[in-house]
């Protein structure tokens, strides 16, 4: 039977309840007191009621917090799917080595730079990849490439030599390179002479626009118009001091009326050095056993006693048997191919070099050269 | 597909309509026990009402609406309190002549000696014997509840017992 709790106010439930727990501890206690707080529980909450408007207040709240939280879950996995999708093709784009043409489709790269427009674009992440090359070297992309970007490519590069229309890596047009025709006049003149290096300066004019690129092409020829063994090299301060310094790699864009110019410097070999002829004193004795050398080119002779038949003692080592000849030789300069356009005429005994230095802008005239690039 | 998201949102209003009859009232008074002011037991019952009912797809067996709600009301009730200790603690001091927190409407409850005591006593006694007495759920359903071993609700039983013994004595 559970102990039934008296009624009255909460000094007397104490009392009560702290009879019962005074007692001896058992199961039977544990159900009494138990019993008690059971009851004493319900008494003491059986005046709470739920305030009024509170299932009025659930209907509204319950559908409301659902659709916050559909609407925050599909957010977060939009968010979560765009920003998974972004990093994939992010990825791809920089990492993949294939081609960026696909049936026809340009797949591209997201991430293309403004600077490369061409397809398959280029990343800014990563190694460049053949779909992404640097385009200031002109690398064409897919099988296909527009003619301007081929004609500047590196791959591509227009040849000196191969007079055509083409434009440049910085995307300027380049005028047609120049020829002979090109030109109104080719001039020579002698501009000083030291030391036995003669220099000569070639100021040319255009009658049309034309482009000058590279070192001016000579040519040496020997006395007999045939081709000399004279080497050609580009201007040296040590060599020739004279030669101005320009720079090479420079384009030097012509119109009809520019003079162009360009300088040579003509260093003759020195000859090798030729000691005095000896002439033995007629009172003393040719010695025997101690032969001279000289130093002719035609290699050593050795003095002493001949086998003349007239058996007189002569002069050994005569150099007027081996002087160096004073040769002509022609300095030609062709603009394009092999017609010269103009030729200078030199002297050297043994041999020379001819130092050139590159084109340059006439004096007096509006510098138009530009860098070249890809060489 | 419109009007079967309709006929969901009237099957939950229809539930929690019916949920709410049921339970509502018995959970009010848990949270009272659990509790020290009625304000925020009606708040950690519609809390719990609402999030049950907010996931009312992953409550996989109906039957188990109402351990859900208890359970959800146990720990709003442990968070609210916990909430309280930590403002109390950075609250300043009140005035002597503040009126006590015993004055006002909630008044009739706070004059009963047993409930003071039993706020008196530890969170997880006091957990434990109002599930075990007021909730009459058996040892075995108190431990799933609370997350702990059926000898711990024992323990926590009877020291709550003999701690509200004390405090009972104390009041007389």
């Amino acid at each position: 039977m559970a102990p039934q709790p008296p009624d009255g106010d909460a000094g007397r439930s104490a009392h009560y309840v702290g009879r019962h727990w005074d007692s001896e501890s058992s199961d039977d206690d544990l159900d009494e007191i138990g019993a008690v707080l059971r009851e004493r529980f319900q008494q003491a909450v059986s005046t709470l009621e739920p305030l009024p408007g509170t299932l009025d207040y659930l209907r509204r709240a319950v559908p409301a917090r659902r659709r916050r939280r559909n609407t925050a879950l599909a957010a977060t996995a939009v968010s979560v799917f765009a920003v998974s999708a972004g990093a994939t093709l992010a990825a791809r784009g920089s990492f993949d080595s294939g081609s960026s043409q696909t049936n026809g489709t340009t797949i591209g790269n997201l991430m293309t730079t403004a600077t490369n427009d061409a397809p398959g674009g280029g990343s800014g992440h990563g190694p460049a990849t053949p779909g992404g090359q640097d385009m200031s070297s002109g690398g064409g992309v897919g099988a296909e490439a527009p003619s301007s970007l081929a004609s500047a490519s590196g791959n591509s590069k227009p040849s000196s030599t191969t007079p055509s229309p083409a434009s440049t890596a910085t995307g300027s047009p380049l005028t047609a390179l120049c020829q002979n025709s090109s030109l109104s006049s080719v001039v020579a003149t002698q501009s000083g002479a030291t030391g036995g290096t003669v220099y000569e300066t070639f100021v040319g004019t255009a009658k049309a626009a034309c482009t000058l690129q590279g070192m001016p092409g000579l040519t040496v020829l020997g006395a007999g118009g045939q081709p000399a063994k004279i080497p050609v090299y580009k201007a040296d301060q040590t060599a020739a001091p004279l030669l101005p310094t320009v720079p090479t790699g420079q384009q030097l864009v012509l119109q009809a009326g520019d003079r162009f110019e360009f300088q040579l410097a003509w260093v003759p070999t020195a000859c090798p050095t030729i000691p005095p002829p000896t002439t033995p004193p007629s009172s003393v004795p040719p010695s025997s056993g101690s032969p001279t050398t000289t130093a002719s080119s035609s290699g050593p002779t050795p003095s002493g006693p001949t086998t003349s038949a007239s058996s007189q003692p002569t002069p050994s080592g005569s150099a007027s048997s081996s002087a160096p000849v004073s040769s002509a030789y022609s300095v030609a300069y062709s603009v394009y191919g092999s017609q010269t356009a103009q030729s200078v005429s030199f002297r050297a005994d043994c041999g020379a070099s001819v130092y050139v230095t590159a084109y340059f802008q006439a004096p007096g005239q509006k510098r138009t050269s530009q860098p070249t690039t890809g060489r | 597909m419109v009007s079967s998201d309709r006929e969901a949102g009237d099957v939950t209003v229809d539930l929690l309509t019916e949920t709410y009859r049921d339970h509502y009232g018995s959970l009010l008074k848990l949270a009272a026990l659990l509790l020290d002011d009625l304000a925020s037991c009606e708040d950690v019952v519609q809390e719990a009402f609402i999030r049950v009912h907010s996931a009312r797809s992953r409550v996989r067996d109906a039957d188990k609406v109402l351990a859900y709600l208890r359970q959800t009301v146990v720990n709003l009730s442990r968070s609210t309190l916990r909430r309280r200790l930590i403002g109390m603690r950075l609250a300043p001091k009140p005035m002597p002549d503040m009126a006590s927190a015993e004055e006002g409407a909630y008044d009739l409850l706070e004059k009963d000696a047993l409930i003071q005591a039993l706020r008196g006593i530890q969170r997880r006694q006091r957990e434990v014997l109002v599930l075990r007495y007021f909730s009459d759920l058996t040892e075995a359903q108190v431990a799933d509840l609370l997350g702990i071993s059926i000898g711990s609700v024992k323990a926590y039983g009877s020291r709550g017992i003999e701690a509200l013994r004390v405090r009972m004595e104390a009041f007389r």
